[in-house]
Formats: C-alpha cells, sequence, structure tokens
C-alpha cells in the first residue's frame, strides 16, 4: 500500500457505506410504497367489485344473497360512497347501511320502489353485527307481520326479531340474553315506548331506538323519528326497511333525497310520455292524467307530508287505470 | 477512491434505469387491470341497463323485460345523466332496431319516430380513439302501436 491509498481506504470504505445506506434507505422505502400501493391497488378492486355486484343485483325486482369475501372485509357506507383503506367510490345506487361493515359476509338485499310506478331499486347492506327488534301493539301488529313475513319484510338474512310490547314491558332482560351476541341492538317501536325505555336504557349498553308512526292501517307510509329526536317521513315499506337499516338520520335523508330525485326523474318521463302519446292520439282523452302527473312531478321533492303522496299517487295510479284499449296507459 | 464512485455511479445508473422499466411494466400492468375492471363492469351494465324505469316497459302498471321507445326518445333531451352511470371509464348506451328493418338507419328524434332505427340512451360527448362494442338482444316496444320489436342493446366502451 503506497501512502495515497493506506488514506484512500478509510475514505473509499467510509463513502461505501453512505452509498450503501442511501441505497438501503431508498430500497427498504420503495418496499414500503410498493406495499401500500398494493393495498390501494386491492382496496379499489374491492370497491369496484361491490359497486358491479350491486349493479347486477339490480336487474331482480327483490332478492338477497350473501357475498363471501373468504377473509375477513372492513370498509365504510355512507351517503352513497364506499370506502376502504383510503379508496373511495360513489356508487350510482341507493343504499341503507350501517356506517362501518366488519365481517366475514356481506348480507346484500335489494327491493323494487314503486310509487305508483317502479323508480329503481334501493339495496340493504348488513354485517349480522346489528339486530332489529320491531315491536308493536294491538293496533301495529298486522303491519309488523307484514315487514316479519311478506314480499315486503325485512331481509331474511338480516337478524330480527318482534315482540308485543306487553313481552318487552315483562321480560327485558330476557330480550337481553337473546340479544347478548350482537354488537348492537336497534329497537324499532311500532308503538309508545315510554314505558320500557327506562328499563331498556338500564340493561343494554350498546342500543338505539327508532320510533314509527302512522295514520295508514297497515303502516305504509309514514314518519320515523330517530334516536337524536329527528323526524324524516318515508313512502313505502321499502324506504320504511331503509329507515330501519340506516345508520343515523342524516344517511337516511341523504337515501331519500336521492329516492324523490329519482322519483321526480321518472315522474317526468312519464309526464312527457303523456304529453307525447296525448299528441299522436288525439282521439284519446289524457288530459286528466297528464294534469295529474304534472301535479305529482311539481310536489315532489316535498319532504313534510306522506299524506299528500298518498293522496297523489293514488291519483295518478286511478287516471292510469282509466285508460286502456286503444289509448294505452301510460305506465 | 475514483474508482469507488465510479462503481458507485454505475451501480445507480443501473438501479434508476432498472427501476424505470419496473415501473412501466407495473404502470402498464395497473393499466390492463382497469380497463378489465371496466370491461367487466360494462358488461354488468349491459345486464342491469335494461331495467333502468326511465327506459324499461311498464305496461298497466307491471314492468316486462322491454325497452319502451317513447321513453328513450323522451327522456332528459339534455342527455345530462351522467350519475346514472358510474363505471369507472365513459361509454355510450344506445338501442338498435333489427327486424323489422326500419325504415331509414338514422338516430330517432320525434319528427322520424317511429321509422327509424337508433335510439341513444347515453353520450358522454367525451373525444376517445378507440371504442369496444358489447350488445345483448332487446326487445323494443311501440306503446302507440303496441308493438313489440326485435332489437339490441349496444354500450359502446371508449377509450
Amino acid at each position: 500500500m503506497n501512502k495515497y491509498g493506506q488514506m484512500g481506504t478509510p475514505l473509499s470504505l467510509l463513502l461505501a457505506i453512505v452509498i450503501g445506506g442511501v441505497v438501503f434507505v431508498f430500497l427498504v422505502g420503495f418496499a414500503y410504497k410498493f406495499i401500500a400501493l398494493s393495498g390501494s391497488l386491492s382496496a379499489a378492486e374491492t370497491v369496484v367489485a361491490l359497486s358491479d355486484e350491486f349493479a347486477a343485483f339490480s336487474v331482480a325486482e327483490s332478492a338477497e344473497k350473501a357475498i363471501d369475501y373468504g377473509g375477513e372485509f372492513d370498509f365504510v357506507s355512507y351517503e352513497g360512497k364506499i370506502s376502504t383503506e383510503g379508496q373511495t367510490k360513489e356508487v350510482s345506487e341507493i343504499i341503507f347501511s350501517p356506517l362501518e361493515l366488519k365481517a366475514d359476509e356481506l348480507y346484500v338485499a335489494t327491493k323494487s320502489v314503486e310509487l305508483p310506478y317502479r323508480i329503481g331499486n334501493v339495496f340493504y347492506l348488513s354485517d349480522q353485527n346489528t339486530v332489529y327488534v320491531l315491536v308493536y301493539d294491538d293496533d301495529s301488529e298486522e303491519a309488523v307481520s307484514e315487514l316479519e313475513d311478506s314480499y315486503n319484510s325485512l331481509p331474511r338474512n338480516f337478524p330480527s326479531y318482534t315482540f308485543d310490547i306487553d313481552e318487552v314491558s315483562s321480560n327485558v332482560e330476557g330480550l337481553y340474553e337473546l340479544t347478548a351476541s350482537y354488537d348492537n341492538v336497534r329497537f324499532v317501536f311500532f308503538t309508545s315506548y315510554s314505558e320500557v325505555i327506562n328499563e331498556i336504557a338500564e340493561t343494554f349498553s350498546n342500543y338505539d331506538v327508532l320510533q314509527v308512526s302512522s295514520s295508514e292501517d297497515l303502516y305504509e307510509f309514514g314518519i320515523v323519528e330517530f334516536a337524536d329526536g329527528s323526524e324524516h317521513i318515508y313512502l313505502g315499506y321499502p324506504l320504511l326497511v331503509g329507515a330501519i337499516v340506516s345508520f343515523d338520520a342524516s344517511s337516511y335523508s341523504y337515501n331519500l333525497d336521492r329516492v324523490l330525485d329519482r322519483l321526480s326523474s321518472v315522474t317526468t318521463v312519464y309526464y312527457d310520455k303523456s304529453k307525447f302519446v296525448s299528441a299522436r292520439l288525439p282521439s284519446c282523452d289524457y288530459s286528466a292524467l297528464k294534469s295529474a302527473l304534472n301535479n305529482y312531478r311539481s310536489f315532489v321533492g316535498d319532504t313534510e307530508s306522506y299524506a299528500s303522496y298518498v293522496s297523489k299517487i293514488e291519483n295518478v295510479d286511478e287516471t292510469n287505470d282509466a285508460l286502456g284499449g286503444d289509448c294505452p296507459e301510460i305506465f | 477512491m475514483i474508482e469507488t464512485i465510479l462503481v458507485a455511479v454505475v451501480f445507480m445508473v443501473v438501479l434508476i434505469v432498472a427501476l424505470a422499466f419496473y415501473f412501466k411494466f407495473q404502470l402498464a400492468s395497473i393499466e390492463d387491470t382497469a380497463d378489465d375492471a371496466c370491461l367487466v363492469s360494462n358488461i354488468v351494465l349491459l345486464a342491469s341497463v335494461t331495467t333502468m324505469p326511465e327506459v324499461q316497459c311498464s305496461i298497466g302498471g307491471k314492468t316486462e323485460n322491454c325497452i319502451d321507445t317513447s321513453k328513450v326518445l323522451l327522456f332528459d333531451p339534455t342527455r345530462n345523466y351522467g350519475s346514472l352511470f358510474t363505471t369507472n371509464c365513459d361509454q355510450k348506451v344506445y338501442f338498435t332496431q333489427l327486424y323489422p328493418v326500419p325504415e331509414n338507419n338514422g338516430t330517432c328524434t320525434q319528427n322520424d319516430y317511429p321509422s327509424c332505427g337508433v335510439y341513444e340512451f347515453y353520450d358522454p360527448n367525451v373525444d376517445y380513439t378507440t371504442s369496444i362494442k358489447i350488445s345483448t338482444p332487446t326487445s323494443l316496444y311501440f306503446p302507440l302501436t303496441d308493438e313489440y320489436v326485435f332489437g339490441k342493446t349496444t354500450i359502446e366502451v371508449l377509450q
């Protein structure tokens, strides 16, 4: 070794260590970024696949199924968006669900909304971590029976129980044991609950209450009061089920607005069709239906009175039914 | 000393070139995955678009598996309803009458209805270089005459 070599060796070694360190840090950083990228791609594929599932499912007028992800999934569904691991996708479908869904299987159900004509499907999601307890009295027993076992029922793969208010008041402890395996209990009262709410509050740690009221015999249209005290109308059983399944009043209200947007859009189509058919078939009298559809179209969007919807829907339905033969119905 | 720096420089150049190639192929792979996902979404859309209430037949209060041509013709002439189509890529959607062969094959308007061949449902009006067409047989309904004809639903995936 010469003197340059003796001086250069430690410098070279130092330089090699510095360069090696930089390269090492760069590669480790790259590896972490790659893991994050892979996670993001996987999450993006998941939300796109889920969105496709909804689109494919919307062909059915009423259906239920379970989606097995082959491992635990964890995503958030809120106000028309599905998010998982930082990836968010806006979906065109109207989805009622808890805020966070976390389980091995996702339970999906869909129902067609008809007011009085079909305006599209709404979707319901569950991870079976919330159980729905429907409580009725003599006046609402038939309505709850409709929600328990009929075409309009709560999705059968969503955990639920129905009880008479007297059964609840006499056995809150038994109800607690029955629902103890669920993370959250949602009580849906179709009657006054002032007599039992204190005992429920003392017994249950994770629960909330929804109250349904209606002047209709079968509660097909009415008002739901959420846990925060806010009240919203519902139009038909699909929206009542939506309110029962919704995370909170805000998410229900958002979806109600979307349903009313679709109703407005479809009603405009039928109103335009009635004008078009009327012009092409001058021998037919479509004036009553045109007027009914125009009134309905102008009213849609109001979220104060469900009774007004009932009367307008009946009027549109009756005037359409009065047509037929050489004067085709509009819907 | 100089040799060490040269080796380090060569190593860094080789690393950067290798990473550039890697990112290029990775990007191509991601684009392929996105294209595949887009095509799958549109195949699903092809099945579901015919059940959209804005175009689906509703006769005597009951929905039927056909397209009401008058509804397509009248539905939102601004064609401003992209919120119904939330796939990750753009597409055109239209319905075509196949049999009986229409008097003209042009796009339908209220003036030439029903003697026309193509009912446009959705066109995002975007620039594109190529497109992939997917289609499925569809029954087209004419409410004025209460007639059904044979047609197809086409989705043109724009790329």
